[in-house]
């Protein structure tokens, strides 16, 4: 090696001033985003003179997205790539990690997984409260028969965006922050195997964030979050083309980013680490992202069409010209059934690995519980036309499709023995993520059972495109998805900040949430039950009075997210410091410093010899423990104040 | 429990009252509107202790009562008032037997649902003459030389109830279209027109405090995104103000 | 040894004689508490659920108790695991020790696909059963045939057999007597649903679909809402349905300009 390249690999990156901090940061982004937007969208303007407003929209969304990831300096890498004559050193990565850059790396295109982890958890609270404005709204104008508050098409837009915003911070509010924080710690790696495509599987879920606001200045859009064609494609305001390049985007996101999931767990699992030991969490997540890799190109296949169909007039889906709105209904819900279970399972793990440290207990039926994820996941795939038993199309598709989404409910049953089993004879500590886990449970009963209703046909002949719909997929995506997620954000919230949320705010948050949550829901499920429709603008005289008590409770479910709010903030600002093994887990994120160094574990990797569930075993057990337990990688609650001396 | 500061516990409800003042503030601004829709009310004119009289006219652009909209909703087909004044709302008395004239100045487009090719729920005249169904007017025609009607009507009047609804309502009348080859002699504002159909018909309001949909069942306008299937009842045929609106009987 | 587990963290162990049955107590509780809650839903299901008003609503309501009987169990297994743990349990503030855990016996796990695999086959046997039941009646000579077309935002019926069409937001269908809705769209998707009669078809532009042959039985008003979002005025698309005997029917019929 030359002097020059010697001197180039051991050199240290200096501490940037200001100008480089922001340039290229998400300010410049933004910044040459907008500009390239409006360049583009004049060009295709002036092209198509004026004539197509679709195409001139897409335009700027597609100037927005690449220009944007100039700005922020995302292809200096792959720039750098092509033309450098050597690697990048080991400072420079560190530096595009973040190192030294202090509180600008949140903001600039930094790889490390840590980061990524934190500007997903900001940007998934960030979304879920977006979206419940968008509920606070809906139940404001169900509160009182007729169309009171708002037109019926704004309402219509609030419902799609609601809707939309919400299915979007719930297949990332679990994957993005724990899923690329806490994964790759619990595995024992460094990092992810792909840290730039980690920085762009978050960058491209930001700059997707602006593409569904401009939908509110384009006319909004009517079909809801389903983007049902042919209504989609009828739509004259280009507001619809906003929704279809929301998902393509978040599609391409999520693919990104199952991608650097599913590597790092196959491939960067520290010494010892086997398949057999590894934490449920990151069982939940690979499920997950699996399914998401399979399923999310099938929603961004119909956006496209959608969009082909209103730019270029193509028929994909109309009747009267040689196409079929079936063919919308089936690629949508072959994308969207297995989406819910995308969105299902982290949770699911997360209330398993949590049940089991607040237990002291290891996962009753651990193995069991891995198997029924996996078969959760292979059934989902196989259940779409569920959603389209009284869509008009032929009768004998419906009994395989009433079968295989029956037999979800055997795996999923088991998560429910596995839970019960945790639990029973635990010693059981009812910190908060705990009472999010029972919270969980209660509403997965609930869920599940209404489940049972809309997935069997006689029920569902009286249930389908009713509030029971909603109530079903609210008691499920929200009494059990976002339970998990606040679950986890109160778990891991001390390792990820370093600081405690404050347990009597968190108590406040669960029980708003939940009396709040099940009173609006249970009285949806009444409405449905006697017939109201969905996506009522106008809610009809004889279902007034279920709307009004849900709309009631639904100001606890507000308060609730003030609560929580309010918690954030202050614990940010003034909260009390939180040790590295805060709850006395033995998963290897407990087991390094808080705040979790840049490389993840100071000096070498761990080798792991056991799985993390081995509570209460003074001797090994056969059929549980594989092994006894290096002293220094499990700590035991007491010795915590040693572990943070010794770093 | 902790205790904690009584700051701490001002601060949860500070916030609590801040964030209930977000979601007002926001309910506030989508009120308003989200792009599309024009506001306005017209009255009928009170003509006795149960009658009224409504005049409404049906033009084949905005330019005269919705001037000031954008450039794409200005070249839309839309109803105004009698007295070109826009309107989404119709307000009626209760109780009352309203006339409806209405003057339509548009050409016809072939309905898509024959169903509303027919008068219901009422009697209908064209220019003064009964008419019951678009396939009377050829006779029409006859009768009054030198004055041609459309085959096909240029919009409907429709009014359906809402769900529900305690005195339900139903009227559909085709407003029959001016022949596309008639001179535009007719000056309304600067705006040159045909000379217009007048089409009156008779309905009964019920008690105050009913509420009423109005709309237009004949798709029409802009050809590249109406007359194509989905049939285009997008643009004014779903924008409030222009083909569609609501009608609310109540005292004034 | 499970009394380590409990509230108090007191080291010294009960006498292994006086040490309560949890799980006897649990499945005591389970099953009175299923009982209880069984016989609580019997009353109240005819309050809760609308009265049906044809034979196939009056089916559909039956499987909806009959799943909801089977349900209760299944809620309350969860409901009071969980609530019997939290009772005895649970531990004042952060343990000092670790739960002792369960000894491994695949005969819970293996009854409990058992017993949830039979509880589903039969969910599913049930609904194939009573759906083709529902379902599988052709409609023949006496069955009332009436076109539904749905268009943004009107439902617009006719009635072939008697030469005539809805005048306004109001039908009537005879009682006791079949009838089977043929449904179709003019411009996108809607979704016919009359929930007291246990019908409903989406409207498909440029097809028909049908519901299957229903037979109100039950005189009364109802109605048919649309139930697949259609654009700006979905949720007011309705008609009111009312059920009358021949005789009125036919002079409906007559009234509205037909012959029957």
């Amino acid at each position: 090696m030359s002097q020059e390249a010697i001197a180039a690999n051991t050199a240290e990156v200096g501490r940037p001033t200001l100008r480089q901090q922001m340039f290229p940061s998400v300010i410049s982004g933004v910044v040459v985003g907008a500009i390239g937007a409006a360049v583009l969208s004049i060009i295709v303007n002036a092209v198509t003179q004026g004539a197509n407003q679709d195409a001139t929209v897409a335009a700027l969304y597609v100037g927005w997205v690449f220009f944007f990831f100039a700005g922020i300096g995302a292809y200096n890498d792959v720039l750098k790539w092509g033309f450098a004559r050597r690697e990048p050193t080991h400072a420079e990565e560190m530096d595009l990690a973040g190192k030294g850059r202090g509180l600008w790396r949140y903001f600039r295109w930094t790889t490390d997984h840590k980061v990524v982890g934190m500007q997903y958890l900001a940007t998934a609270l960030f979304l879920f409260f977006v979206g419940s404005m968008g509920a606070f709204m809906i139940r404001l104008e169900q509160s009182r028969p007729g169309a009171v508050f708002f037109p019926p098409s704004t309402y219509n837009t609030i419902v799609g965006m609601h809707g939309i915003i919400m299915i979007v911070a719930s297949v990332i509010m679990i994957s993005g922050p724990f899923g690329n924080f806490v994964v790759p710690i619990m595995i024992g790696a460094r990092d992810m195997a792909f840290p730039r495509l980690n920085a762009l599987s978050y960058w491209l879920l930001f700059v997707d964030i602006p593409i569904i606001i401009t939908t509110l200045f384009l006319g909004g859009f009517q079909t809801g979050w389903t983007g049902y064609a042919p209504l989609a494609v009828q739509e004259l305001t280009p507001g619809m083309m906003a929704y279809c390049f929301f998902i393509i985007i978040f599609a391409i996101s999520t693919t990104v980013g199952a991608m650097n999931i599913i590597t790092t767990v196959l491939v960067l699992r520290t010494r010892g680490m086997t398949f057999g030991r590894l934490p449920i969490m990151v069982w939940g997540v690979i499920f997950s992202v699996l399914l998401s890799l399979a399923a999310f190109p099938f929603f961004m296949l119909s956006q496209i069409m959608v969009v082909m169909d209103r730019i270029f007039q193509t028929s994909f889906f109309e009747g009267a010209y040689g196409g079929n709105n079936w063919v919308y209904q089936h690629l949508f819900w072959f994308f969207g059934h297995p989406e819910v279970y995308v969105i299902l399972l982290p949770a699911l793990a997360i209330a398993a690995e949590v049940a089991a440290v607040f237990a002291r207990k290891g996962i009753f039926g651990r193995r069991m519980m891995i198997g029924s994820l996996a078969t959760i996941s292979i059934l989902s795939a196989i259940v779409w036309g569920h959603h389209l038993y009284f869509s008009g199309s032929n009768n004998p598709l419906d009994a395989p499709f009433m079968l295989d989404t029956e037999l979800i409910s055997i795996p999923t049953g088991v998560f429910f023995l596995a839970i019960i089993g945790t639990v029973w004879r635990g010693r059981i500590w009812v910190t908060v993520p705990m009472l999010f886990v029972i919270g969980l449970l209660i509403n997965f009963v609930v869920g599940g059972i209404t489940g049972i209703y809309l997935a069997d046909l006689p029920t569902d002949e009286i249930l389908h495109g009713g509030m029971f719909v909603t109530a079903h997929f609210h008691y499920t995506l929200v009494g059990t998805a976002v339970f998990g997620f606040f679950a986890g954000v109160y778990f891991w919230f001390p390792k990820m900040v370093g600081k405690r949320l404050n347990p009597f705010l968190g108590q406040l948050h669960f029980w708003l949430f939940m009396v709040g949550f099940n009173g609006t829901f249970l009285s949806l499920f009444y409405a449905g039950l006697i017939g109201e429709p969905r996506w009522s603008a106008n809610v009809a005289p004889p279902f007034a009075v279920p709307n009004t008590i849900a709309s009631l409770f639904a100001i606890l479910i507000a308060a609730s997210v003030f609560v929580m709010v309010y918690n954030v903030i202050i614990t940010l600002r003034s909260g009390e410091t939180a040790v590295a093994n805060e709850w006395g887990g033995k998963t290897l994120e407990w087991m390094v410093p808080t705040p979790v160094p840049l490389e993840n574990f100071v000096g070498e990797l761990p080798v792991v010899t056991s799985t993390p569930y081995d509570y209460g075993t003074p001797e090994p057990h056969p059929s549980d423990v594989e092994g006894r337990l290096e002293e220094d990688l499990r700590l035991q609650p007491q010795t915590l104040p040693q572990a943070q001396a010794e770093g | 429990m902790r205790k904690h500061s009584s700051g701490f516990y001002i601060g949860i409800v500070v916030t609590l009252i801040l964030g209930f003042g977000l979601v007002t503030l926001l309910a506030l601004l989508f009120r308003t509107d989200v792009g599309e829709g024009a506001s306005g009310v017209v009255k009928a004119t009170i003509t006795g202790p149960n009658t009224a009289t409504l005049n409404l006219a049906t033009y084949p652009d905005s330019q005269v009562c919705h001037a000031d909209a954008g450039a794409q909703e200005v070249a839309w087909v839309t109803y105004c008032a009698g007295d070109n004044s826009a309107f989404e709302q119709i307000q009626l008395p209760p109780n009352s037997l309203i006339t409806v004239n209405i003057k339509q100045y548009d050409s016809g487009t072939t309905l898509v649902n024959d169903y509303f090719a027919q008068v219901r729920g009422t009697t209908a005249t064209l220019d003064g003459k009964p008419f019951s169904n678009i396939s009377d007017v050829a006779s029409i025609s006859k009768n009054t030389p030198g004055h041609t009607f459309s085959a096909d009507p240029g919009h409907t009047f429709t009014i359906q109830s809402a769900p529900n609804s305690t005195y339900p309502i139903f009227v559909s009348v085709p407003l029959i279209g001016v022949d596309s080859n008639a001179p535009a002699n007719v000056n309304i504002n600067g705006n040159m027109y045909p000379t217009p159909n007048i089409i009156s018909f008779q309905f009964r309001t019920g008690p105050a405090g009913t509420v009423y949909l109005w709309h237009c069942y004949d798709p029409c306008g802009d050809t590249q995104y109406a007359r194509n299937p989905p049939f285009g009842f997008s643009g004014p045929m779903w924008t409030l103000g222009y083909m569609a609106g609501t009608i609310a009987v109540t005292n004034y | 040894m499970s009394e380590a587990n409990i509230e108090g963290n007191t080291g010294a162990p009960t006498p292994v004689g006086q040490e309560p049955h949890h799980f006897r107590r649990v499945m005591v509780s389970w099953i009175v508490i299923s009982v209880v809650g069984i016989v609580i839903w019997l009353l109240l299901a005819p309050l809760i659920l609308p009265q049906g008003a044809s034979n196939l609503d009056t089916a559909d309501d039956f499987t909806m108790v009959v799943f909801t009987v089977l349900a209760i169990p299944v809620a309350a297994f969860v409901f009071v695991f969980l609530g019997y743990s939290l009772i005895f349990f649970r531990t004042k503030d952060r343990p000092t020790e670790d739960a002792v855990p369960l000894k491994p016996r695949p005969g819970i796990q293996i009854g409990w696909l058992g017993i949830t695999g039979v509880l589903c086959l039969f969910l599913f046997i049930w609904g194939m059963i009573a759906y083709y039941q529902e379902t599988s009646a052709a409609p023949n000579a006496n069955t009332l045939i009436v076109r539904v077309t749905a268009q943004q935002w009107y439902w617009s019926f006719d009635f072939p057999q008697y030469g005539t069409s809805s005048q306004s937001q109001v039908i009537e269908l005879p009682v006791n007597r079949p009838v089977q809705f043929i449904v179709t769209s003019e411009d996108v998707l809607h979704g016919f649903a009359i929930r007291a009669m246990g019908v409903r078809v989406d409207a498909n532009p440029g097809e028909m679909t049908t519901t299957p042959v229903v037979t109100p039985t039950v005189l009364g008003n109802y109605t048919v809402n649309c139930v697949e979002l259609c654009g700006l005025l979905h949720s007011y698309m309705w008609e009111s349905v009312n059920v009358v005997d021949q005789s009125s029917f036919n002079s409906w019929i007559t009234s509205q300009g037909g012959h029957p």
